[in-house]
């Protein structure tokens, strides 16, 4: 009896203990933000890379219209020195809008709707991949 | 009343009282920008059904609940989603409330919620067909694990409510 107790003890602290963890790490690669040079924007329209910004040697502003072929659905994006943000989009939600602008590295704005992924790498990453820039 | 039609009756109230529950919630403002997150407030229903009628009827419940979601507020990618993510949880609440012995159901609802959403990304990833979407992540388990928790408690309060002539 007294070992059936323990043993439900321990299986509650260590389920416990797992969500903590996971909580913890989360926390910590949301708090945890890497250095600020060689900042590359990556644009991805249903699975393939339309698009590749060096954030650092933008100059001004650049506006970019995503459609993909076939599609109805739009967003409007706007590059510059600061970040990348998007400005319209046709979806229901406009979460990618309300997202605002990114500009660390891995920070990311998605828009589930018109399967569009804007994120923030480094140089390095994604060379692998056939880009071309829009 | 036979047995069988109270039954039938009560896991359709019971997927009515879900779908209900989704609706509203589907009206509170999101509190963060990030896909995904929102309280999950239908796995209170998802919770009870395990425990009360069972979980055989739970998982018809979260089907009716998803399926009649879709088709009235929806589309197919939504209901896509929501199959990911419910049956995830479903089955990680199962497993976890045999193993906690029935106990503590708030860190079984937890865990469902963390799942729930672990298993959106990765739909997300098969759909978007990027691994970019991971990087929600980190977001997506914290709150996955705070609605969890609060689903949890309110399901395990809800089961301590006698209700009269309740039929099971």
């Amino acid at each position: 009896m007294k070992t059936e107790k323990n043993r439900e003890k321990i299986t509650f602290f260590i389920m416990t203990g797992i969500l903590l963890m996971t909580a913890l790490i989360s926390l910590a690669f949301i708090l945890m933000k890497g250095s600020e040079s060689g900042r590359t924007t990556v644009i991805i329209s249903e699975g393939k890379v339309i698009g590749r910004y060096d954030l650092d040697l933008m100059e001004g502003e650049k506006r970019i219209t995503v459609q993909p072929e076939g599609s109805r659905g739009f967003n409007e994006i706007l590059i510059s020195k600061e970040g990348v943000c998007i400005t319209d989009s046709d979806c229901k939600g406009k979460d990618c809008i309300k997202t605002g602008t990114i500009s660390h590295f891995g920070e990311t704005i998605a828009c589930l709707p018109n399967r569009l992924i804007i994120t923030i790498t480094s140089d390095d990453e994604y060379s692998g991949y056939d880009a071309r820039t829009y | 009343m036979d047995k069988k039609t109270v039954k039938t009756a009560y896991i359709g109230l019971l997927s009515a009282l879900s779908l209900g529950i989704y609706a509203l919630e589907s009206l509170i403002p999101p509190v963060l920008p990030i896909p995904g997150i929102k309280p999950g407030l239908s796995n209170i229903i998802t919770l009870y059904a395990l425990r009360k009628p069972g979980k055989k009827e739970a998982a018809l419940i979260l089907t009716v609940r998803i399926l009649l979601s879709g088709l009235l507020f929806g589309n197919v990618l939504s209901v896509l989603y929501s199959f990911a993510g419910g049956y995830a949880a479903l089955f990680t609440e199962l497993i976890c409330d045999f193993l906690l012995k029935r106990k503590h159901l708030y860190l079984t609802g937890a865990f469902g919620g963390l799942f729930h959403n672990l298993f959106q990304l990765i739909a997300a990833f098969f759909l978007m067909g990027s691994a970019y979407v991971f990087s929600y992540m980190p977001y997506l388990a914290i709150s996955g694990i705070i609605t969890g928790l609060f689903t949890g408690l309110a399901a395990h309060y809800l089961l301590k409510v006698r209700i009269p002539s309740h039929p099971l």
